[in-house]
C-alpha cells in the first residue's frame, strides 16, 4: 500500500527537520514548504494526503493560505492541520472556522499530534 | 541678557507648573509657560494700571479692569493646583463674567461694550492649550468682538440697538446675559471635559492593544525555540533515531522537564501582564467543584507531581454548584498546589479541603505541612516578587508569580484569596467561589 504523504508548511528549518524525522519513523512521506505561496505550489506538485500548515509564515498571513488551501479545488478536501506557536485564544477558533481540521499550539504533544494525523488519514 | 531674562522667566513659571503636567511631556510643559507668561504679563500690565487709576483717578471706576485683573490672578494657581489649563481657562472666564455681571448690576448695561473682550483672553488661553474647543471658542468671541466693534464704530452702543423699553432694563439684561455666558462656558467646559477623558480612555485602549500585541509576538517567538528543542529531545528519548540507555534516556528527560518548565513560565509572563492591568476577563459558567478538583487530581497524578507528598482531597457533601470558569479554577488549585509542593517536607501531607461557604458559594482550602507564613507577608505574599518579597522566594525556579496569577484568577471569578497559618504549622491557602444561584453582579 502506498504510503500517506504530508505536507509540511513551516518557516522554522529545525521544526521542518524534526517533524520530517517523527513522521517518517511512524510511516509518512513528506514534502516541504517554508511559505505561503511555495506551499500552494509544492501541494499541487506532490499532492500530499494531509497538510500540517503553521500560521506564522512570511509574505502572507497563516489564515489567507489556509483559506486559498481550502478553495482549491483538489486541495480543499484535504484535512489540515494547524500547528502553531500562537496562543489559541486568538487563533483556534478562527483556524477551525477557516477549515482546519485540528489545532495545536506549539510545542504539541507529539502523541496526541500523531493521533489527530491517524484520525484524519490512517 | 535674553538667555537669563529666559531663564528667570523659566524659573517663576516652572513655580506653577504642577508635577503631573511634566509627566505629560515636553509639549505641554512649554504651552503651560506660554499661557502663564502671557497671563502673568496681562496681570502685571492691568494690576500697573490700576493701581495707576485709584491713585490718580479715584473717581473713575475701572472696572472692566478689576475684572481682568482678578481672573488673571487666579490662573497660575489653578494651573498649579490642577494642572491643567483649560480648568484655568474656565475659571479665568467664569471669574471675570461673575465680576462683570457684578459691576453691570450697579452700572447698568452701558458698560458692557467693552466686557466683551475680556472673555477672549481664556479662549486664546485654551488655544494655546490646544484643544480644538479653544479654537470654536476663539473664533466665537472674535466675531463677538468683531460685532461689538463694528457697533462701535457706527457709534452706536449695544444697549442702543435694542428697543426703548429694554433699555431701562439694561442692568438686568446685561447681568443675564453674563449669567448665560458663564452657563455657556460650563457646557463648553463639560463638553471638554468629556473628549480629554475619552481622549485618555482611548489611549489607554491603544496603549493596551499595543502590549497585548508585543505579548503575543514575544509569546510566539520563545515558543517556537523551545517547540524545536522539544522535539529533537523528544525523537531520541522516543527511540526513534536509535536505541538509547537509560542513564541517556534520564538526562533527556531531565531536558524534557526543564523545557516544558520553561513553556509554563511563557504562559505565565503573558497571564501575568495581562492581569497586572486588570485585563483578565473570564466567562464563567455554572459548574461543579468536586468535577474540576477531581479533573486536577488526575492530570496531577499523571504528570508524576507530587511524589513523597501525600495528597488528600475531601469534598463535603452535596456541595452547591458555583459560577466559575473551568479552566481558572483548575490553574488556581494547581498553583497552590504546586506552592504547597515547594514548601512541604518529604512524606509531608497537602490537603484539599471544599466545603460549603456561609454565603453560599464554596470555599477550597490548600494546606500544607511547610514552614509556613510570617503574618506580616501574608497580604505582600500574593504580589508576586516585584514585592520585595524575603530571599528565599527568589531562589525557588519560576517567575514567581504564581500566587499572583491565582488571585487575579479567583478576583475575576468574584471571590476572594488568603492564607492563614494552620494551627499545627504549615499554611492554608483558601479561596471562596460565589454560587451559582446568587453570584454578585
Amino acid at each position: 500500500m502506498d504510503k500517506k504523504k504530508i505536507l509540511i508548511v513551516d518557516d522554522d528549518a529545525d521544526l521542518r527537520i524534526g517533524l520530517n524525522a517523527r513522521l517518517r519513523a511512524n510511516g509518512y512521506d513528506t514534502a516541504f514548504a517554508q511559505d505561503g505561496v511555495s506551499a500552494l505550489a509544492v501541494a499541487r506538485n506532490e499532492d500530499p494526503d494531509l497538510i500540517l500548515l503553521d500560521l506564522g509564515l512570511p509574505g502572507g498571513d497563516g489564515f489567507v493560505v489556509l483559506k486559498r488551501l481550502r478553495s482549491h479545488m483538489s486541495l480543499g478536501c484535504k484535512p489540515i492541520i494547524v500547528l502553531t506557536a500562537r496562543d489559541p485564544e486568538s487563533s483556534e477558533k478562527k483556524a477551525l472556522e477557516g477549515g482546519a481540521t485540528a489545532f495545536f499550539q506549539k510545542p504539541a504533544d507529539s502523541e496526541a499530534l500523531l493521533g489527530a494525523i491517524r484520525e484524519a488519514i490512517g | 541678557m535674553a538667555s537669563t531674562l529666559d531663564s528667570t522667566f523659566r524659573t517663576v513659571a516652572d513655580r506653577f507648573v504642577p508635577e503631573r503636567l511634566h509627566a505629560q511631556g515636553d509639549d505641554a510643559v512649554r504651552r503651560a509657560r506660554l499661557t502663564l507668561g502671557a497671563v502673568g504679563a496681562v496681570l502685571i500690565c492691568s494690576s500697573i494700571t490700576l493701581l495707576w487709576l485709584l491713585v490718580s483717578h479715584p473717581e473713575r471706576k475701572p472696572y472692566p479692569l478689576l475684572a481682568l485683573t482678578v481672573g488673571c490672578a487666579c490662573v497660575p494657581f489653578v494651573v498649579r493646583q490642577t494642572g491643567s489649563l483649560q480648568v484655568a481657562g474656565h475659571s479665568f472666564a467664569a471669574l471675570t463674567s461673575i465680576t462683570l455681571g457684578i459691576m453691570m448690576l450697579r452700572t447698568g448695561a452701558a458698560t458692557y461694550p467693552p466686557f466683551a473682550v475680556l472673555p477672549a483672553v481664556p479662549m486664546l488661553a485654551m488655544l494655546i492649550a490646544g484643544t480644538r474647543a479653544g479654537v470654536v471658542w476663539a473664533l466665537v468671541s472674535g466675531a463677538q468682538v468683531a460685532v461689538f466693534y463694528a457697533l462701535f464704530r457706527r457709534g452706536l452702543s449695544p444697549v442702543e440697538t435694542l428697543p426703548d423699553a429694554f433699555v431701562a432694563q439694561g442692568r438686568f439684561i446685561g447681568a443675564g446675559l453674563m449669567v448665560v455666558f458663564v452657563l455657556l462656558i460650563t457646557y463648553c467646559y463639560e463638553r471638554l471635559k468629556k473628549s480629554a477623558l475619552e481622549d485618555l480612555v482611548s489611549e489607554r485602549r491603544r496603549q493596551v492593544e499595543l502590549r497585548d500585541r508585543f505579548l503575543s509576538h514575544v509569546s510566539h517567538e520563545l515558543r517556537t525555540p523551545v517547540a524545536a528543542a522539544e522535539q529533537f529531545v523528544s525523537l531520541v528519548l522516543d527511540g526513534v533515531v536509535g536505541k538509547i540507555s537509560d542513564e541517556q534516556a534520564g538526562y533527556l528527560e531531565g531536558a524534557m522537564r526543564n523545557t516544558k518548565e520553561l513553556v509554563a513560565m511563557i504562559d505565565d509572563l503573558v497571564v501575568v501582564s495581562r492581569a497586572r492591568s486588570g485585563d483578565i476577563d473570564l466567562e464563567v459558567t455554572d459548574l461543579s467543584v468536586e468535577d474540576t478538583l477531581q479533573d486536577v487530581i488526575r492530570r496531577w497524578d499523571a504528570a508524576g507531581m507530587g511524589r513523597g507528598v501525600e495528597l488528600s482531597l475531601a469534598i463535603e457533601d452535596a456541595l452547591p454548584p458555583v459560577r466559575a470558569h473551568a479552566k481558572a479554577l483548575g490553574d488556581v488549585v494547581e498553583r497552590l498546589l504546586d506552592n504547597a509542593l515547594r514548601f512541604s517536607p518529604d512524606g509531608g501531607h497537602v490537603r484539599i479541603l471544599a466545603n460549603r461557604s456561609p454565603d453560599g458559594g464554596v470555599r477550597i482550602a490548600v494546606s500544607d505541612e511547610g514552614p509556613g507564613v510570617e503574618p506580616e507577608r501574608m497580604e505582600s505574599i500574593f504580589e508576586g516578587l516585584e514585592s520585595g518579597s524575603a530571599p528565599e522566594w527568589r531562589s525557588r525556579k519560576g517567575l514567581g508569580v504564581g500566587l499572583a496569577i491565582a488571585r487575579e484568577f479567583v478576583h475575576a471569578m468574584g471571590g476572594r484569596i488568603r492564607v492563614q497559618s494552620r494551627s499545627g504549622g504549615g499554611s492554608e491557602f483558601n479561596f471562596t467561589l460565589p454560587g451559582a444561584d446568587n453570584a454578585t453582579t
